[in-house]
């Protein structure tokens, strides 16, 4: 209980450091002032009663380094300290200090990148009901053994499946040019081309509106119909 | 040396908590007077030393302080016994009577009394 409550006033004082030195000075000060007072008072010379009572009172600095170790916690103190004087030094040389701060950012900024990159593609699950029942089909080809289908094979596949509940396309995401005026200077925006019945199998519908229409994507050439994201629609 | 400060200490506060119980409120120079007045050489250097255990027995909540006013009329730090301070004044009295009991008997002791 005592330690508690020397602990929690020894927290407080690290906060009040500035104050309690005051505090501590004024008082070594008078209590000075008062064993000078006496001294005169027994008839010494106001300098010789003024310096017997400093040495009476002992050596100060040493007096000041146990009174703070009785105040605060040191370790943080000193830590304190240190941090201090490392940023003391930082700062008398600017040149090394960019250099390592840069290295060090492009570091912790590539490999941050690349993770969140990582995370995002393989070990989030995809943001629909059933992510685990969504599987990626690819085509293999000669040259490589990752490829997309084209929109007739798709068609095909989509027809004939019997193991999907559904199948839907998409293209790969690319940067599209948006605006809402058709005069101004469109915006480069994220979008991916996707079949009219994306949403539908996913499983997923849009909060506000409505996701595509079955019918949406039957005529080549119709006017294209667009879903906003909740981030773009809001700016 | 550091045992030896630690026990220098300890009687200290004890001297300290004595001295608020008889005289009451007094500020720090106070303390030391009396204290060199009774004690003899104990603080007769090195009053300062008073200072680090002042604060450790506020900490502790054996007394407390506000600021007053000195006979030369300045300001002035006044330490005062707490409650809790007089009931740890009186279970360390007993203590060190206790002890000082025990050693006396022991230092009083002759060969004749032990076999």
């Amino acid at each position: 209980m005592k330690s508690l409550r020397r602990f929690l006033s020894r927290l407080f004082n690290l906060a009040a450091r500035r104050a309690q030195d005051e505090r501590l000075r004024e008082e070594i000060e008078e209590h000075i002032a008062l064993q000078t007072a006496e001294n005169l008072r027994a008839g010494l010379s106001a300098v010789e009663a003024r310096r017997q009572a400093m040495l009476k009172f002992g050596g100060v600095e040493a007096m000041k380094q146990d009174y703070r170790a009785e105040r605060g916690l040191l370790v943080i103190e000193h830590l304190l300290q240190d941090v201090r004087f490392a940023l003391r030094s930082l700062r008398r040389t600017p040149g090394l200090t960019a250099f390592v701060v840069i290295t060090l950012a492009l570091g912790i900024g590539m490999t941050s990148g690349t993770f969140s990159m990582i995370d995002a593609l393989i070990f989030r699950p995809y943001p629909v009901p059933h992510a685990s029942g969504v599987v990626t089909l690819v085509s293999t080809t000669h040259d490589s053994s990752f490829d997309g289908f084209s929109y007739r094979e798709y068609l095909d596949i989509r027809g004939k499946t019997k193991s999907y509940d559904g199948l839907i396309a998409n293209a790969a995401m690319e940067a599209v040019g948006f605006n809402s005026e058709p005069a101004a200077t469109p915006r480069i925006r994220g979008g991916m081309m996707v079949s009219g019945n994306y949403f539908h199998v996913l499983g997923v519908e849009p909060r506000l509106g409505r996701g595509f229409r079955e019918d949406e994507d039957q005529v080549p050439g119709r006017n294209a119909v667009v879903v906003l994201g909740p981030d773009f629609w809001k700016h | 040396m550091k045992q030896k400060t630690d026990v220098l200490q300890g009687t200290l506060a004890l001297m300290v908590l004595k001295t608020l119980d008889v005289l009451g409120s007094l500020h720090g120079y106070g303390i030391a007077r009396r204290i060199e007045q009774i004690s003899g050489d104990l603080l007769a250097v090195n009053q300062g030393t008073l200072y680090p255990v002042l604060l450790k027995l506020e900490q502790e909540g054996a007394i407390a302080s506000e600021w007053g006013a000195s006979e030369n009329n300045r300001r002035a730090r006044f330490y005062r016994l707490t409650r809790e301070g007089r009931k740890q004044l009186q279970v360390e009295t007993q203590d060190w009577e206790q002890t000082a009991a025990i050693i006396g008997r022991f230092f009083a002791a002759k060969a004749e009394d032990l076999s």
